[in-house]
Formats: C-alpha cells, structure tokens, sequence
C-alpha cells in the first residue's frame, strides 16, 4: 500500500498545500473519493483520535481496530456529514462508537477510568480549569471510579444510556442510577 | 476571551493517562475545538500504530465488497474467509444462475401452453441442482481451485457450504417452476428427490473423477431415462413415479455417506 504510506508521509513531512485546507473542505473532497484528501484528513485527526482512544483503553489493538473501522466508517460515510457542527467532534462521534463496538464485541473488556491523583499543573491551566468548571471540578474529583466512568461515557463521550451500558458491562438501570447520584452529588457540591 | 493552548507537559501528563477526571474532560473539551493543539497532541502519539492502522485501513477500502451471499453465511456465524470460499461466484456459476432463471422465466412465461414446454421442464429441472453442484466446486470451473486444493480446509465442508447456496435458490426455482407445469406445485416435489439424488451422486464421484464427468454422465443417463419413460408410457410423468422416488432417496441417502466417508482419508484405520 505504498500509495497510501506516501499520502501520510507527504502531507506530514511537507504540508503540500493541501493541509491547508479547512476540515469541512477536506471531508468534501474524501467524499468525492479523493483518496490524498483522506490521507491529509488521517494525518490530521488520527494522532489525537488515537491518543484519546488509548485514554479509553489500555490494549493498543482494540485501540488500533477502533481507529481502523472509525477511518474506513469515515471514507465510506463522509457524504453524511451534513456541514453541520464541527468535523473533530463529528469524527469522534464515530470513533467512540466504532471502540465501542470493537469493545462489545470482546468477552472481557477493561475500560480506563481517570486516575485520582492529579499532577500540579501551572498557574494558566489552572485559571483555565477554574474557569470552565469552577468548584465542579473538585467535585468531579471526588466522584467514585464509577460515576466517573458513567460520567466520562455520557456526558464527555456523548454516548446514550444504552450505549454507555454496552461500553461499561453493566445494565441500563445501574447507568441510570449512577448517572443520578453523580449529578445530585455535583448539585451539591455547586450549592 | 484569551486564546490558550495546552502546553507539551500538559498534552504528555494527558496522554501518559496522569490527568484526573476534570482536568481530561478539560484537554477534550479543548482538543475539540482547538487545531493548534490538536497538532501537539500528535507530538505523543504512538506514530507506528498510526502507520500500521493506516495501511490496514487502506488494504481494507481495497479490498473488494462483500458480497450478499457472504453477508448472509456469515450473519449465520460463518467465519468471514469461509463465508468469502462458499461464495466466489466463477462466471460458471453465474452462467448456470442465468440459465436457472431463463428455465423459471420460461415456466412462467407460458404457463402450460405447450405440451412440448412442460416435457423439456419435467427432464431438465432435476439437472439443476446438480449442475449447480458440480459448478461449486470442480477444477474446470472454480478460479479458486488451486488455492482450496493446497489450504487445509475439508473439501466435503466447502462442497456442503456452496452447496447451501445451490439449493436455497433451486428451490425457489422449482417453485417458480411449478406454477407453468400440469400438476402444480406438486409435480415440482417430485423434482426434488431426483435432482437431490443426481446432486449427492456427483458428490460422491467427485473425488475420484472430478465434478464434470459424473454431471455429463448422469445428465445423460437422466435424460435418456426421462425419454424412455416417455416413449413407453406416453408421459414424462412416469419417469416420477413412487418406484422411482424411492430408488431416488435410496441413493441420495447412500451417496451422501460415500461422499462422507471417501472425502476423510486421515481417519482411515490404515
């Protein structure tokens, strides 16, 4: 597959115009099937794809299969992005889905929750925590591995309650109900 | 609004997995919207996984579609590369579908109009599964042959799983069929014990002198038969009558356990 190795490696290595193209512009032409389009698009938005992956799950082949099936979804849908919204949180919409069915379809699956302990970041991040979450973000701190998880799948990664289940092997209910604790618990601690 | 951007030691602290929940919902919320950063965050990704999965999606765009008939097998839990071997359509085998179909079109076309239509019918349907068959797998018309013959996968299994898709779609033929013949849908059960029968008997030559031979030869012996029934008791129908049937499943059943038997030499006590 030379062809497509030369594509990454050309638009990486030297920018070749192309790069400079809005996302928008580049899905349009991957879904004239452009296929040097697609390989600027996958130097582009599979780096930081495969790292949030990897922030979902420990095993790099279920990463590495999750991002194959997301950029084949990708190549063979990028007629249905419709313009709407923006194309990182659209190619992530499929990326958490396809992972969750490389997951689902596992017998034994370990998702990655967040670690507890936080590292001391500078000041600006700080700032810029305090201004995105204010006292939220201690609370979501404080939350137990589990509500972090259910929080994590629903709320950062947009899955619905049926899919956050299937992702996390418990039932719908427990979602649910874990789902409610932790807003109560963030309610809380806001008041 | 200040524009900021996650510096290296942030980006690395979140992709080493070393940020707490806040602080990654934080650098995703801001990955998203942010194409500077986003680019950093390709300073800590894993480049050979990244080289690897795009070859592997290339070599999968390339690859060519799965076929219904697949999809189907392996809806039913067929491993994919099985479900790819029990489908590869060699032109044969398309050519025996098309001229299937013709047969059914006739049937229909001129629904027991002709005499002459309905005794070409009656001789030539149970040939159908058998040719069917015969086409599934055979040197002389599988593009694949010499692939199957050198991989280790059972050639009795292969036959039976191309065989699931001959029989499904005679079948259907033969109840098309059955609408243009004098007699109904009846006539056309009796079409299936002989063509089964013709279908297990060229299975079980097979082995010894490949799928053509004992189709040709067969198809002879059916037609001649077929004409001589006809010849002495003024209907093709005579050529279904119970007797035969019988004879039919007799060596349909007999067929099927040499076809069994030969195609294991490795479980010979020998």
């Amino acid at each position: 597959m030379g062809h497509g190795g030369d594509g990454v490696a050309n638009s990486q290595a030297t920018g070749s115009g192309r790069t400079e193209l809005s996302d928008a512009a580049l899905l349009a032409a991957v879904a004239r099937g452009d296929r040097n389009a697609f390989a600027d698009l996958y130097a582009r938005h599979a780096p930081w794809l495969q790292v949030r992956l990897r922030r979902r799950c420990g095993d790099p082949d279920v990463v590495a299969e999750a991002l194959q099936d997301t950029f084949v979804a990708v190549w063979r849908g990028a007629g249905r992005w419709g313009g709407r919204g923006e194309v990182p949180a659209w190619l992530w919409g499929i990326a958490v889905r396809r992972f969750l069915n490389v997951v689902a379809g596992r017998a034994r699956h370990d998702v990655l929750v967040p670690v507890s302990d936080p590292v001391v970041t500078s000041a600006e991040d700080q700032v810029l925590l305090g201004l995105e979450y204010g006292d939220a973000a201690g609370a979501l701190n404080r939350l137990s591995p589990q509500l972090q998880a259910v929080v994590r799948a629903t709320v950062l990664d947009g899955l619905n309650t049926r899919e956050a289940a299937r992702l996390l092997n418990i039932p719908q209910g427990t979602v649910k109900t874990r789902m409610a604790r932790a807003r109560e618990l963030l309610r809380q601690a806001l008041s | 609004m200040t524009i900021w951007h996650a510096d290296a030691e942030l980006l690395a602290a979140y992709a080493g997995g070393r940020l707490d929940l806040a602080r990654t919902a934080s650098v995703e919320q801001h990955l998203l919207g942010c194409g500077v950063c986003r680019a950093g965050v390709a300073a800590v990704a894993d480049r050979s996984l990244l080289d690897r999965v795009w070859a592997d999606t290339v070599d999968v765009l390339d690859r060519p579609p799965v076929s219904l008939g697949e999809r189907v097998l392996t809806w039913f839990g067929l491993a994919a590369p099985a479900a790819r071997l029990a489908c590869n359509a060699s032109t044969a085998r398309r050519a025996w579908l098309a001229a299937s179909t013709l047969l059914a079109v006739f049937a229909l076309a001129a629904p027991g109009a002709d005499d002459r239509l309905a005794v070409w019918l009656l001789v030539l349907a149970p040939l159908v599964p058998m040719t069917g068959v015969a086409i599934a797998y055979g040197p002389e018309t599988d593009p694949m042959h010499e692939l199957v013959a050198s991989s280790s996968y059972p050639r009795l299994r292969l036959v039976l799983l191309r065989s699931l898709i001959v029989v499904p779609v005679t079948g259907v033929l033969l109840l098309a069929c059955s609408v243009g013949v004098p007699g109904g849908p009846r006539t056309a059960v009796l079409w299936l014990l002989p063509g089964l029968a013709l279908a297990a008997m060229t299975l079980a030559l097979e082995g010894r002198f490949g799928a053509l031979r004992p189709a040709v030869a067969l198809s002879v012996g059916w037609i001649a038969f077929a004409v001589g029934a006809r010849a002495g008791t003024g209907s093709v129908l005579a050529a279904y009558g119970p007797s035969v049937q019988l004879v039919c499943l007799a060596a349909l059943v007999a067929a099927a356990a040499f076809a069994a038997r030969g195609r294991h030499p490795s479980r010979r006590s020998f």
